[in-house]
Order: structure tokens, then C-alpha cells, then sequence
């Protein structure tokens, strides 16, 4: 058994949708319940009024299958005013293949998987260490997973770290310190 | 002091180093217009926090730039390798790439960037004769007709992207409400910190721009495999022959630089639409229709022209009310506001030479695209060439080295990249990101105006439907919303 084939299991049981949802729903319920024990009245109609859109149509979203045919058809149908023509869509298929559920490079995650993850995973090291010294392993992560040329990768290594002293040296921010390990920085 | 404010406005842009960012804004706009996937959103999404340095103007004329030439980036990628570089340009493939599989590249790209010239400086110029009467409208609008304002924007988009009414909404509503952390505008009141300092400020609107559109893109780009082209492109036929195709139909460049502004002004709609409306009228209005989506020079020039068109038009709601026609024009709200510039009368009015000299940047942008595109032409091809995993990982470093260094605040970091996760799945499942982004950028405005409307009015909400502007505005938003299905129902009922 590969790594891949749990993973795919996983995805094809888990509808994304719902996620979005249960998000939006939880943190909406969080929100319109939280508002309650704030002090001043002005502070809390915003939040109530927008929380409780949140919350009111998420539930919609969430309930839409066992919705009646009328409401499920409000909900769910568009209602453009203005909508693009389609009559003239060309037949040919665009170019660029795109497979949110595969990797191109034959690696066990996904493409899409892998860049939200090592995405999280350069923000939550820069935090811990400091993102001038986790840029250039992130650029070489990357490339190396993508299997890129050597070349191509030395260059994205160095333009990363061009970019990285460019923002600390020209913005003056602290990003040689991390907040948890080399606190002291350069 | 519209006449003074032109000419502050015309030597503000050719002081040094002012001008210079023209001529470095608009190639920018044209590589990331041309890289399919990446376009003016992502683009100026990036840059935006590179601008932090810089003065107001400046910052301001850079983005426009990029702006702008980046509407006509995205018609290479269109018509070399049938792959549009942004929505604008979509409906350009369909005859811009048999141009190019004819032998006429070359042709096909000169009609683009004079078509785009041409457009872009006619809806800027005309922006320019209508922002006396912009100012006017401006300035009748209070508290409540703000509020309204930003919901009719977010109700506007909610109809006019695809996808359920409701699903709009709540991206909507869900933007304006995750506004709402930090210290409340009106009291001081901590909301929804869990005690911890660095969500005093509450969700950064930049950040979220950087997450949505540079961290959500580059998520769904990293699954396109490699380069957009591994081979070589024909670079063929006559550069000039597409000028003059172009400067022999020149009420027909202004008609679709026109339909581009109109639509461009309704907030949601873009060049995206424009770009298939304008083909779509072309088709319609010509003599041989057999010949569109073989190669018809025509059909070039009207989606070209009209996606340029959309650049002035889509400022109207930007500058007049704060409500972004579209995704770039978002980016270039969040400018405004990270830049100390309110949108509303204070553009108007204290800044109206520094709008005038962001609409004349513009006006110079398509001389420099037309410039540009005509004698750079021979080498648009090597941008399609380029490797998208060359891309991600510098738009990564951007993103998360930009969203820290715009108040050295992890709690932004972390902004950009729930946001930039959460964007993704939304676009997957075909929620709007551009109302979410709307309400993020809006829900201070949006707070703010509404408490203060209440406190006018003691409380009641009648505020709203009173005044002769609130009660327009209040009509306005529930026919769009309701509208769509009321129609039917009504016309079925007459007939």
C-alpha cells in the first residue's frame, strides 16, 4: 500500500465544500454568540447582522439536499445579470492540464496538497526561526519535489534570497529573528 | 480647481522618479499578464506590499501601470499558445490563435496592442471629461448612503459572478464579518482577540488580498503541469499590416473600448465579460460571421479593446464609492486605503491631483503598451515559455516575506495563508472571492457608516429608507437581489 492511496481515500470521502462550510458556520455561530457579552451596544450590530447572514445561509448550504425542490432551486441556481456568451467558446481545450487530485512529478501528495502545505510549513518555520534563514530551503524544497533542473533551482534559490535581504535591508523588517529559536538574529 | 489639479496632476507625473515607475510598471504588467495563471490580481497583489516605501503617488502610478499592462499581457499568451495569461483575454483565443496558426502572429499581436492602446486611452480620457460630474455625485452622499453603498456592492457581485445568490452572500457577508476581530470602530471594545495582542488590529484587507489571490492562485496553479509551451513559437507575419488593420476600423476600437468601460463599471462583472460581450457584438455586427473563430482580425481587435475598455470603467465605483469592479481594481482599493487615501470625496478633493495623475498614468501606459507591443512584439513569445514552477516558489517568498512586512505581525501571515486555503476551496466550489475580498476591504467603511448612521438617527433604521438617495439605493440592492426571480414569475403571470 502507498501513501497516495489512503490520501485519495480520504479525498474522494471528504466533499471540500463542506469544510468551507463548517468553517463559515462555526466560526459565524462563534461570532453571533460571542457579540452578546459585548459592553458597548454599538460594538455589537455589525457583528450580529454579518454573523448571522454567515450563519443563516451556510445552514441553507449545508441543509440543500433535503431541501424542497423550490428553495433548493433558489439556493443553488445563479441569478447573473449579466452573463458572458458561450455561443462563441472555443472547442479546443485549453492547453494547460490541470489535476487538483494528481502529481505531475509522480510524488505521493497531489501538486495542490503539496504547495498549500509546504506553504504552511515555510510560514510556521519562519515563525519559529526566522524567514531569512527558512527562504532558501523552502526554494530548494520546492524545486527538489517538483524535480527541477539543478540550474532552475539555483536560480529560484537565489532569487528567494535576493528578495528576502532585499524586503529586510530596503523595509528594515526583522525577519532574520524568529519568535521562538534565534531570537537574537544576525 | 480641476484645471489646477491637472496640471499639479501632469508635473507630478513627469518629475523623476514618478515617470520611471510607468516605465517599469507597465512591462511588469505585460510578463504577468502574459503568464497564464498568474495575471494583474496576482501580480498586483505581489507588488503591493513592495510599494510600502513608497509615496502615495508613486505606489499608486506603479500599480495602475501594472494595471494596465497586463490587459494586454494576457492577449500573448492568448494568441501564441491559445492559453489566455487572464479571464479578460479568453474570448481573444478564439480567433487571435488561428491568426497565429495562419502565420499571423505578429499581426495578431500589433491589433492587440494598438486595439488596447486605443481603448485604454479612450475610457481613461473619458474618465477624465466625467469626473467633474463624479464629484458632484460624490459629494450628495452621507453615512447611510455609504453604508448601502458597500452592500449593494457585494449584492451587485453576488448576482453578477457565477454561482448561487446565497453562496455569494455568505462570501460576502463572511468577509465583512471576519472584520469585525479586533478593536471595534466606534467603542472601545475588544472583539473576538482570544486576548492575544496581535489581533488587536484585526484581519489586514492586504493580507487578505495576498492570500486570496496570490496564495489561492498559486495553490490551483502548482497542479498545471510544468510550462505553458516546450517548443518554439512562429513568430510570423507583418506587424504593420495590424496597425493599419486597427487604425482603418477606428470607431470600431471606441465602440468596444465603450461596451469594456460600461461593463467594466458594474462591480463584479470585469473584463472577463466584456471580453465576450465585445466578441459576441462583433460577431453580431458583421457581414461575414462565417469567418469569426478562424482567424478574423476583428475579433482580436474587439476583445482586446474591450478588456482595456473595463480599466476606466472599472474605476468609476472604485474611486467614486470604494466598491472594486474588479479583482485588480480591488488590489488597487487596498492601495488607496494601505496608503492613507480614503475612496469617496476625499479623492475628490484634497487627492484630486493625486487621481489625476494615476488617470494620466494611465493615458501614458497605452502609449507605452502601443510602443511596447509594436516594436517588442518579436519577443513576447519567451514569456509564454517560462516554467510555473519557476513562478510558485517566488510568488511564495513574495506573499508571506510581503503580508509580514506590512505591520511585522505574524497574525497577517496567518491572515494570508487561512485566507489564501480557504480561497481555494472556495474558488473550487465556485463561492466568490471578489465579494469576500470586498468585504473585507468594505467592513470598516461599511461599520463605520452604518454606527454613525444610527447614531444620527437614535438608533432606527428607517435612516435608510427616508432619504431619496438611501431609498434608491435600498430598492436598487433588493431588485438585484430579488429581481432575477421575481421577473420570471411576473412576466410569466402578464403572459
Amino acid at each position: 500500500m502507498t501513501i497516495k492511496s489512503p490520501f485519495e481515500r480520504v479525498v474522494e470521502r471528504t466533499n471540500t465544500e463542506y469544510i468551507v462550510l463548517l468553517t463559515m458556520l462555526c466560526s459565524g455561530s462563534y461570532m453571533l454568540w460571542e457579540s452578546r457579552t459585548f459592553q458597548a451596544d454599538v460594538a455589537m450590530v455589525f457583528p450580529q447582522m454579518t454573523a448571522g447572514i454567515v450563519v443563516a445561509g451556510s445552514i441553507l448550504l449545508l441543509l440543500k439536499p433535503i431541501l424542497p425542490s423550490r428553495l433548493h432551486s433558489i439556493i443553488t441556481d445563479g441569478s447573473q445579470i449579466v452573463e458572458p456568451s458561450t455561443s462563441h467558446q472555443s472547442d479546443e481545450e485549453p492547453k494547460i492540464k490541470e489535476d487538483p487530485a494528481q502529481s505531475t512529478v509522480e510524488r505521493p501528495l497531489p501538486d495542490s496538497v503539496f504547495a498549500a502545505v509546504i506553504t504552511i510549513a515555510y510560514a510556521l518555520t519562519g515563525y519559529v526561526a526566522g524567514l531569512l534563514w527558512v527562504t532558501p530551503l523552502f526554494a530548494l524544497a520546492y524545486g527538489v519535489w517538483f524535480k527541477l533542473q539543478w540550474r532552475s533551482i539555483a536560480v529560484v534559490v537565489s532569487l528567494s534570497i535576493l528578495i528576502a535581504v532585499g524586503f529586510m535591508e530596503l523595509i528594515n523588517i526583522p525577519i532574520d529573528t524568529g519568535e521562538i529559536i534565534n531570537q537574537g538574529g544576525l | 480647481m480641476v484645471v489646477e489639479s491637472i496640471f499639479e496632476a501632469i508635473a507630478t507625473l513627469f518629475s523623476w522618479p514618478t515617470f520611471g515607475w510607468v516605465l517599469i510598471g507597465v512591462p511588469i504588467g505585460v510578463i504577468v499578464g502574459a503568464l497564464p495563471g498568474v495575471g494583474s490580481s496576482l501580480g498586483m497583489a505581489i507588488i503591493l506590499p513592495l510599494t510600502l516605501p513608497l509615496q502615495p503617488t508613486n505606489a499608486l502610478i506603479l500599480l495602475v501601470s501594472v494595471y494596465s499592462g497586463s490587459m494586454y499581457g494576457g492577449s500573448v499568451s492568448a494568441i501564441l499558445v491559445n492559453v489566455p495569461g487572464t479571464g479578460g483575454s479568453a474570448a481573444t483565443t478564439l480567433d487571435g490563435y488561428p491568426m497565429s496558426q495562419n502565420g499571423q502572429a505578429m499581426q495578431a499581436l500589433a491589433i492587440a496592442a494598438t486595439g488596447s492602446a486605443i481603448a485604454g486611452f479612450v475610457s481613461v480620457a473619458t474618465l477624465f471629461v466625467l469626473s467633474p460630474v463624479i464629484i458632484e455625485v460624490v459629494l450628495a452622499f452621507g453615512s447611510p448612503e455609504y453604508f448601502l453603498m458597500a452592500v449593494l456592492g457585494i449584492a451587485m457581485i453576488t448576482v453578477v459572478v457565477r454561482g448561487s445568490l446565497v453562496k455569494g452572500l455568505i462570501s460576502g457577508a463572511f468577509g465583512l464579518m471576519i472584520t469585525t476581530i479586533g478593536i471595534a470602530p466606534n467603542a472601545p471594545e475588544l472583539r473576538f482577540t482570544f486576548g492575544s495582542l496581535s489581533a488587536f488590529d484585526g484581519v489586514d484587507f492586504i493580507a487578505a488580498l495576498i492570500g486570496v489571490f496570490a496564495i489561492a492562485e498559486i495553490i490551483k496553479l502548482a497542479a498545471q503541469e510544468g510550462g505553458i509551451t516546450d517548443t518554439g513559437i512562429e513568430m510570423d507575419g507583418n506587424v504593420f499590416t495590424g496597425i493599419k488593420t486597427v487604425l482603418s476600423n477606428p470607431l470600431a476600437a471606441i465602440k468596444y473600448g465603450y461596451i469594456g468601460m460600461f461593463i467594466g463599471a458594474i462591480p463584479g462583472a470585469g473584463a472577463t465579460v466584456a471580453n465576450f460581450f465585445a466578441y459576441g457584438e462583433a460577431v453580431r455586427s458583421s457581414k461575414d460571421e462565417a469567418s469569426f473563430g478562424g482567424g478574423n482580425p476583428m475579433g482580436v481587435l474587439a476583445t482586446e479593446a474591450s478588456n482595456n475598455g473595463t480599466i476606466g470603467g472599472s474605476l468609476i465605483p472604485t474611486l467614486s464609492f470604494g466598491i472594486p469592479g474588479s479583482g485588480a481594481t480591488a488590489v488597487l482599493l487596498g492601495a488607496l486605503l494601505m496608503h492613507g487615501i480614503n475612496p469617496g470625496p476625499e479623492l475628490f478633493a484634497d487627492e484630486l491631483a493625486t487621481t489625476y495623475s494615476f488617470l494620466l498614468a494611465l493615458l501614458i501606459g497605452n502609449v507605452l503598451i502601443l510602443i511596447g507591443g509594436v516594436f517588442l512584439v518579436t519577443k513576447l513569445g519567451i514569456i509564454t515559455q517560462i516554467d510555473t514552477h519557476l513562478i510558485i516558489p517566488i510568488v511564495v517568498v513574495l506573499s508571506v516575506i510581503g503580508g509580514y512586512a506590512l505591520d511585522t505581525n505574524w497574525f497577517d501571515v496567518g491572515t494570508l495563508v487561512i485566507l489564501g486555503i480557504l480561497g481555494y476551496f472556495m474558488i473550487q466550489h465556485d463561492y466568490s472571492v471578489i465579494a469576500l475580498l470586498l468585504g473585507v476591504i468594505l467592513g470598516e467603511i461599511a461599520e463605520e457608516n452604518l454606527i454613525t448612521s444610527l447614531i444620527i438617527s437614535q438608533g432606527s433604521f428607517d435612516i435608510f429608507i427616508t432619504r431619496p438617495i438611501s431609498a434608491t439605493l435600498v430598492a436598487l440592492t433588493l431588485f438585484i437581489l430579488l429581481g432575477p426571480f421575481i421577473v420570471p414569475k411576473i412576466k410569466g403571470y402578464i403572459r
